[in-house]
């Protein structure tokens, strides 16, 4: 990182560099197994830019402070059937059960994005740590193998990747987009080629891609374990989205080429309503995901590490908002797991309480069995503000 | 006599209804007047709520091919700066850009601008007035002391729009309009464009402020043009997807 720090730096110090960014403060307190956690952050993204429509060279760096309780035990997250079996098979001796799996948060200083643009009559490169975002869907992206959502909260900064990426338009609305994530051997390298093109009041795009993605362990025959195992796999994906009268209307899905057969696809649809009221909802289905009645711990880890965008096969999220006023709106967003039949609300409160300054309240509330993704967590509430330079 | 008088009474009001011109000639010179080929500006977005708070954006517009093409920019403030709508074909299809992800993300065309009283179909051409409104002239009618057509529009089939009546008052001396009321399904008046300040701008009257006004709500949008010209010609591919992101 710091060698694209003194790459970059001569750049700066002699182009007008803008910057701009935000200071942001989170309180959160979880009600968890009778017990209250309060805990959050304080975080300053700082934004740089310089240039203009050849060559602009941006990025960011993140300051995070956490306060309150800053380690936690994995296990807390599981159900105890879980990770009982996995952890403490039976015949462990007493003095060597494992009940905690502790993970420590730390304050962190990074650099999250550092990315130069250069833009031709017929191309645009772009080149470094750079914001990838990728597919139609709000709450998940079955095509973008470069990123993990974090579902509670889909529209948050995503972490820079480290690309090369070249977009060439040709036509009226038609784009061809070849991203490469390079790694240590080629073979491990992300790899992503699309071409979008749009129909009608309809934007569609076909993609290949290849990465060293997750195999579902129940589908290694060689080796019936719950372990985890990766290889280096091709997709084909496809993402559409446009209306049909002022229905919004989008779907994402990719399917694995090959023997490692997966697939998984969003459809979603959006509305809003003349008194401004807004609607959205979503179904995914992930065959990544464990089926219904058979999760197990390798499940949970998978998708606690990112590995899956879902712990089970389907799921819907839907959202609700409506503007109060022009500067206060209330949203209800919830998720659903339909296969252990969990969900959890989470109502929302927007205000813009002055120029650049927003404040969002949330609270959730989970429903289901306490074996069950959302119902073995209780409730939660959640303070943010952000402020803007 | 009395009979003459009342045969000529008939024959002067039969003149005045056959030279009084239709609602879609009065919206084709209102569409025509409002039309230049090309256009780029700056203009300030002053939101007001009902409760007095107001919020000021900043954003720099284009419009291309008699407005069937636009974009805008926000300039300020800083949270939604860099944020990008592109909208083609007479507003039928919106993209919005966002920079901070560097996402371009296809919209629907009722989705609302920015927290404001504005929808994008608002914001999209003129052009399709008359596919959009059966248009009646209802006459000549003073607003302000200003004489005005006053046209009554009825939503056609095809029109999607909330609005089933809209009520619009055209200037009688050029052809452009000072106000257009929105009635709701209910007939109520729920918001009111008034297009004020017009001055005439390389050739083109020009509404330096227009104001949109949510009788309902009770809340306002304002849109002052700070920069206006109608000779930029835009460089090819300007109103691409690509420039979205530029």
């Amino acid at each position: 990182m710091i060698k694209w720090i003194l790459v970059f730096l001569p750049v700066f110090a002699f182009a007008q560099v803008e910057f701009l960014g935000y200071i942001e403060t989170e309180y959160d307190r979880m009600n968890f197994d009778n017990q209250a956690y309060n805990f959050g952050y304080t975080k300053l993204r700082l934004d740089f830019e310089s240039g203009r429509n050849d060559v602009l060279i941006a990025g960011n760096i993140n300051i995070q402070k956490y306060f309150g309780k800053t380690t936690w035990n994995m296990l807390d997250f599981l159900p105890n059937e879980m990770w009982e079996s996995a952890f403490n098979p039976p015949g462990t001796p007493d003095s060597s059960l494992i009940s905690d799996y502790p993970l420590a948060i730390s304050d962190t200083l990074y650099l999250d994005n550092l990315y130069a643009r250069l833009s031709f009559s017929k191309a645009d490169i772009t080149v470094g740590q750079q914001p990838l975002s990728l597919g139609s869907g709000y709450a998940w992206n079955p095509l973008d193998i470069f990123n993990s959502k974090d579902i509670m909260d889909p529209t948050y900064d995503q972490p820079g990747v480290m690309a090369f990426r070249i977009e060439i338009p040709f036509g009226d609305r038609n784009t061809f987009d070849a991203i490469l994530a390079p790694a240590e051997s080629w073979e491990l390298a992300k790899k992503m080629v699309g071409l979008k093109s749009g129909v009608g009041r309809f934007d569609i795009s076909m993609h290949w891609a290849q990465a060293n993605r997750l195999i579902p362990y129940w589908r290694i025959v060689d080796y019936p374990d719950t372990n985890t195992h990766y290889k280096t796999m091709d997709y084909l994906g496809i993402t559409t989205v446009g209306q049909i009268g002022d229905v919004g209307l989008w779907f994402e899905g990719v399917q694995t080429m090959g023997k490692w057969e997966h697939n998984e696809f969003v459809f979603g649809s959006d509305y809003t309503f003349s008194t401004g009221t807004f609607f959205m909802v979503e179904y995914l289905y992930n065959t990544l995901g464990a089926e219904k009645n058979s999760t197990q711990f390798v499940n949970y880890m998978n998708y606690l590490m990112g590995e899956t965008h879902s712990l089970n096969q389907n799921y819907s999220f839907f959202m609700i908002r409506h503007s109060m006023t022009d500067f206060i709106s209330l949203g209800l967003f919830g998720i659903a797991n339909l296969d252990d039949k969990s969900i959890i609300l989470n109502p929302t409160v927007d205000w813009d309480i002055k120029e650049d300054v927003l404040l969002s309240l949330y609270y959730s509330q989970s429903i289901g069995e306490k074996d069950t993704e959302f119902g073995l967590q209780d409730s939660a509430i959640r303070l943010r503000i952000r402020a803007h330079f | 006599m009395r009979y003459n008088l009342s045969r000529l009474f008939f024959m002067l009001f039969s003149i005045t209804l056959a030279q009084q011109p239709s609602g879609d000639d009065i919206i084709d010179k209102m569409v025509d007047i409002m039309s230049p080929e090309n256009s780029q500006g700056i203009m300030e977005q002053i939101v007001t709520s009902s409760n007095g708070q107001s919020r000021t954006y900043l954003l720099e517009m284009y419009s291309g091919n008699k407005n069937e093409k636009a974009l805008m920019r926000y300039l300020k403030p800083t949270s939604v700066k860099g944020q990008t709508f592109l909208m083609l074909n007479n507003g039928d299809d919106i993209w919005t850009y966002f920079p901070r992800t560097r996402r371009v993300r296809k919209l629907t065309s009722n989705a609302k601008l920015q927290g404001s009283d504005f929808t994008f179909d608002d914001m999209s051409s003129d052009e399709t007035w008359k596919e959009d409104y059966s248009v009646e002239n209802l006459g000549l009618e003073s607003l302000n002391n200003v004489e005005c057509w006053k046209l009554e529009g009825s939503k056609t089939e095809k029109n999607t729009s909330d609005y089933p009546k809209v009520l619009l008052y055209v200037r009688a001396s050029d052809y452009y309009p000072i106000q257009i009321d929105y009635a709701d399904p209910k007939d109520r008046i729920e918001k009111s464009l008034y297009l004020e300040d017009i001055q005439i701008v390389d050739g083109y009257p020009t509404a330096m402020r227009i104001r949109m006004k949510n009788h309902l709500e009770n809340s306002e949008t304002i849109m002052e043009t700070k920069e206006i010209s109608y000779s930029w010609e835009p460089p090819e591919g300007f109103f691409s997807e690509r420039n979205l992101k530029k």
